[in-house]
């Protein structure tokens, strides 16, 4: 029984020093991570509602140009907000997809902008994260968790992807960039990492239907 | 040799090595070695975590066939036969998680608890747990069940501290490497026991090879230093054969009980 004690608090203590000296507990960051999802998109948010106010005035043009901002901070941010929350990140990303379209159509749809518009500043405002949506979560289109939020196992959907691009279902003018998500996810993979490497799987088998 | 003499030694000459630095160097290195294999069949070759699974299983039963056949401490067969459980011990977590939904707070409770019940079991039968003495098939199969449930236990235990706090690789690596320096100085100092400290390291040191392994192999964008699986793997190779050929030269590691 003394030495269970002795063994448990040779174990318990250095386990506690080394969660005090973390610089920042790291069992906040993951309350404040799990709680936010990507954390703050506000920046983001504002530059929608200036592209929605300039789209309301009918001037494409310049909704386009402000639109392009979005685009480049969102591709900026995109390693940090994926590795938080690929399914998140996903949601968003597929949103602004959208919209990027609806304004670049050579004769933009105003009811079509506004909806995209709309939708993606909800999006943005609460993204779907993988986490108790109740639902399984699309990437790309693709089913990626069970209903529970649970990630599928990476081995199945990257036996799919291969089946895939060896079946040569996928366009010949894709096979590099699916090989690329391929290779991506089985690294991924490897790491135990299903959420991201189904994110990669996901993009490669959307692929597959273009 | 006269016969008679022979088959006292036979009976009691230890089948496992000692626990010395090398001893726990190739144990980490291990560790390592068994998850990349794991990973590079059920990902790489695209074999699924299910065939995975089985071929590894009767890889180890082969190697376990091979280990039980040897009446003493052979280099070779032993540290083949504590690879290849490394990767089924890994492997049945991944399955359990993966295939079954079972959650990380389960296997580890599950594990903890399947791992007392061999020490109970080990201990009720042969009235000690002690390393120095597995002279025996029937001791050696205690020793190699509890191997195997440290390996599953140290993956979920890992995996759940990974998971619950989101550290890094390299704080996980510091996390688990101040817990074995704490025992090792518990062992050293405050005099722990020797049997109870061995059981405790040999569950602490699966995730701290699994992040230090992770820390060198994985791509910088993720936290790691780029090595990549391939390059990791061959060092931590090289490193096992290389002592294993040291160990087998020089007879260290045998205990003539």
């Amino acid at each position: 029984m003394k030495q269970l004690l002795l063994a448990t608090a040779l174990i318990v203590l250095p386990a506690a020093a080394f969660f005090v000296l973390m610089p920042q507990s790291p069992k906040a960051v993951a309350e404040s991570e799990a709680a936010s999802g990507l954390g703050d998109l506000t920046p983001f948010e504002a530059i929608v509602t200036d592209v929605q106010a300039i789209a309301a005035t009918g001037d494409f043009v310049a909704a386009e140009k402000r639109v392009s901002d979005f685009e480049t901070a969102w591709d900026d941010a995109e390693p940090e907000l994926r590795a938080r929350d690929a399914a998140g990140w996903g949601s968003v990303d597929d949103a602004a997809d959208a919209a990027f379209a609806a304004l670049r159509a050579g004769d933009p749809d105003k009811v079509k902008v506004a909806e995209t518009l709309g939708a993606l500043q909800s999006t943005l405002h609460a993204p779907v994260t993988a986490m108790g949506t109740g639902v399984a979560t699309l990437v790309a289109g693709i089913v990626v968790t069970d209903v529970t939020g649970h990630a599928i196992p990476c081995e199945e959907m990257l036996k799919d992807l291969t089946a895939a691009i060896d079946g040569g279902k996928i366009a010949a003018a894709n096979q590099a960039q699916a090989t690329e998500y391929q290779s991506k996810a089985t690294e991924r993979c490897n790491a135990d990492d299903d959420k991201r490497a189904d994110e990669f799987s996901a993009h490669g088998l959307a692929l597959a239907s273009k | 040799m006269p016969p008679i003499t022979a088959s006292i030694r036979h009976m009691r000459i230890n089948r496992v090595p000692q626990v010395t630095a090398e001893f726990w160097l190739i144990k980490l290195m291990a560790v390592t070695m068994g998850e990349t294999a794991a990973d590079y069949l059920a990902v790489n070759m695209g074999l699924g975590l299910t065939a995975t699974s089985l071929i590894m299983a009767g890889i180890l039963v082969v190697a376990l066939a091979l280990q039980f056949a040897q009446r003493r401490y052979v280099p070779w067969s032993y540290w083949l036969a504590v690879v290849l459980i490394s990767i089924v011990g890994t492997l049945i977590t991944d399955n359990l998680v993966d295939n079954f939904g079972v959650s990380l707070v389960t296997t580890t409770t599950g594990f903890t608890l399947a791992l007392a019940a061999t020490f109970a079991f080990w201990f009720a039968s042969e009235r000690t747990l002690s390393i120095h003495a597995i002279f025996t098939g029937r001791r050696e199969g205690f020793y190699w069940l509890a191997i195997l449930f440290t390996f599953a236990l140290g993956t979920a235990a890992g995996d759940l501290v990974a998971e619950q706090f989101g550290l890094g690789y390299l704080s996980t690596g510091i996390l688990f490497g101040l817990i074995i320096a704490s025992l090792t100085f518990g062992y050293a100092l405050l005099g722990l026991d020797p049997i109870l400290g061995f059981w405790l390291a040999y569950i602490f040191t699966r995730p701290l090879g699994a992040s230090l392994g992770d820390l060198l192999s994985q791509p910088t964008e993720y936290g790691g230093t780029g090595f990549g699986t391939i390059l990791t793997s061959a060092i931590f190779l090289a490193v096992i054969v290389l002592t294993v050929i040291w160990v087998s030269a020089t007879h260290r590691g045998e205990e003539i009980g």
